[in-house]
């Protein structure tokens, strides 16, 4: 029961992400990844 | 040896959480003190399990407990990581932003066991590649470079560029994804038959024995642009299991032949490993290019595990795309620890521009006391333990060597290496068959005094860890025959004075030996070439196939008693091999490690 809700969860959890994350175009992208080691 | 005491910061980068290649490296107040692999301790090839013995061999050289170390920083970011995994999809700004929300270390396979051992310490998280690029640039000799970090897999990406400039890092392009550069030789690797993680040194071994023929046929397998900018067509993932899974498609969109493992290598298969070469040589120099002309910088520093590929790393010194180029001999992942903890010790320095003193890599322990068992067999000598090996050199023998702090990185420099002279007939034969236990058609690298470069090669340029191939001078090129029956007779043709360690296509992967780099090393050379002109030694690691570069003198002297290894050079003591032990008892000893592709 509890490894059917997980697994449940974890399927929601990765739909809601590929509706934020779209797929990337291939080649060089401008990248938008901090830097800083800090504050994070 | 530091003072417990009086470190204020003790910095220990850990890398290798992606799964292979574990490895620690610690700096105590800005000065590097040592590093090490866990592949060296556990025995395990590419071993992946945190790094208990390398973090507890890093803190032994420091004289440190584990309890003064102020912060420890890991080469990955676990949380961006799994989030690819999850999706399938690289990273953005939200992701980048749930990074900022959650714990960037979420997942992280080794945070269990780094909060029990390390559990004072703040724990922070640094992008891969830039840990890569750290690690090249703060041992460069560049104060403003540009850099091209190309590998199989960092978090959700597989290449990225930018500019440091001082103590600022750009970063400014990336591609997503891993199914990039990096994962297509991968992948043609594994096709190839050669499915031991990280064989890809081996194809482009094999490439020179064949003719770019198939590129046209891989060519539809990936999308490019002139840029350097490539993606395979379908997504593969940084997992055997998925590689072995895309053997069909590759095989139907090229029309080329799988090879198996213990299959005997086609004329098909040599061709193939050099189209694959020359796919990945052409798109690092549109990457090159690329970055050259966005950044304007005229120096490059090319790092991630791409890197590693020395023949490409010489060809884009030599093309002069960039003025200068530094190949990081720790630009691949056994270096990330490294490079993590500089990448901390940047940012505590509020981006001021450092270098620290690389000490020509050899950043790990000493090989500790000589068993009692090799003591029999100690060969007494006069005259200095330099001039003594040499003159055994010369007379043909093979001598491995166990001194000093051991080696950072996939190459034995000097430090853990065997021995032998360049000129012998058969050498290349007899070292990769009796002593290496490996395929007959990999090459030696040739060691060689720094100042007589020029007179051999047609680069006189420093390779001082093995980084760069050059090419033998033509004149001392012996003129070959038309047509060869096959790779073997190939193999054999005497096609110069040191035919050991210039390759079939008069290629050489250069260590160039300078004193104050590799002062030990310096002292053999010197003394051979005292003796016979040539200042030229064949270096190759100590270590059979399938097994991790020997580190203490025990395990020095268990290879050299299962190889056919004549004298062995424990600390300042030679002895000779008593070679008792059967063939058949020297292969049960290689089967512990064998994973032989």
């Amino acid at each position: 029961m509890v490894k059917a809700i997980r697994q449940a969860g974890l399927k929601l959890t990765t739909a809601l992400l590929k509706l934020l994350v779209r797929p990337a175009r291939p080649g060089w992208q401008r990248s938008t990844r901090p830097v800083s080691l800090r504050g994070r | 040896m530091v003072a417990a005491t009086s470190a204020s910061s003790v910095v220990l980068g850990i890398g290798g959480a992606l799964g292979h290649d574990a490895n620690a490296a610690l700096i105590v107040d800005g000065q590097l003190i040592a590093a090490s692999q866990e592949e060296r301790h556990t025995r395990l090839k590419h071993d992946g399990a945190f790094p208990h013995r390398a973090i507890a061999d890093c803190l032994r050289l420091a004289g440190l407990p584990a309890s003064s170390v102020t912060d420890v920083v890991f080469a990955e970011k676990a949380l961006q990581s799994h989030l690819f995994d999850l999706t399938g999809r690289a990273g953005n700004g939200f992701t980048r932003t749930l990074g900022r929300i959650l714990p960037e270390g979420w997942g992280n396979l080794y945070g269990q066991q780094a909060r029990s051992l390390l559990p004072q310490a703040k724990f922070h998280h640094a992008w891969h590649h830039l840990s890569h690029v750290a690690g090249a640039f703060h041992t460069s000799p560049f104060e403003r470079a540009a850099f091209l970090c190309v590998d199989g897999k960092g978090e959700d990406y597989s290449a990225s560029a930018g500019i440091i400039d001082q103590g600022e890092v750009k970063l400014l392009w990336e591609q997503p994804y891993e199914n990039g550069l990096g994962m297509f030789y991968t992948l043609i690797t594994y096709f190839l038959g050669f499915v031991s993680f990280g064989s890809e040194y081996k194809v482009m071994g094999l490439a020179p024995y064949g003719e770019p023929r198939h590129v046209r046929e891989l060519s539809r397998l990936f999308v490019t642009d002139d840029r350097g900018g490539f993606r395979l067509h379908r997504p593969i993932r940084f997992t055997e299991a998925s590689l072995l899974d895309a053997f069909p498609w590759v095989a139907e969109q090229t029309g080329l032949p799988m090879r198996e493992k213990h299959e005997p290598l086609g004329q098909v298969h040599i061709d193939l490993a050099a189209s694959l070469q020359q796919i990945f040589e052409d798109e690092v120099f549109k990457m090159a290019r690329f970055l050259r002309a966005e950044t304007g910088a005229a120096n490059l520093l090319f790092c991630g595990g791409c890197a590693q590929n020395c023949v490409a790393a010489g060809k884009l010194r030599s093309r002069k795309i960039f003025d200068t180029v530094f190949n990081s001999p720790v630009g691949g992942d056994m270096g990330s620890g490294l490079g993590a903890a500089l990448l901390y010790e940047r940012e505590r320095r509020g981006g001021a521009a450092f270098k620290v003193e690389a000490r020509g890599f050899y950043l790990g322990g000493e090989p500790g006391p000589v068993p009692a068992d090799a003591r029999p067999w100690a060969v007494p000598f006069s005259g200095g333990l330099h001039a003594f090996v040499a003159t055994q050199l010369a007379a043909g023998k093979i001598v491995a060597v166990v001194r000093g702090g051991m080696e950072l990185g996939a190459r034995a420099l000097g430090a853990r290496s065997i021995m032998a002279d360049p000129r012998a007939p058969g050498m290349q034969s007899r070292l990769n068959l009796a002593v290496k236990f490996r395929e007959s058609f990999r090459p030696f690298a040739p060691a060689i005094l720094a100042e007589h470069t020029g007179e051999w090669f047609d680069s006189a340029a420093e390779s001082d860890y093995m980084n760069y191939t050059a090419y033998l001078r033509p004149e001392l090129r012996a003129p070959l025959p038309a047509q060869f029956a096959g790779l073997r007779e190939r193999l054999d043709f005497p096609r110069c004075s040191i035919p050991s360690v210039i390759h079939v296509d008069f290629s050489a992967r250069l260590q160039t030996i300078r004193p104050e780099v590799h002062p030990d090393f310096h002292a053999f050379l010197t003394a051979f070439h005292a003796l016979t002109g040539v200042p030229i030694l064949i270096n190759t690691s100590f270590n059979v196939a399938g097994q991790p570069i020997v580190r203490t003198a025990a395990e020095g002297w268990d290879c050299f008693v299962n190889t056919d290894i004549d004298l062995l050079v424990l600390n300042d003591e030679v002895f000779r091999n008593p070679f008792q032990k059967t063939r058949e008892e020297k292969l049960s000893w290689l089967r512990q490690f064998a994973k032989l592709a």
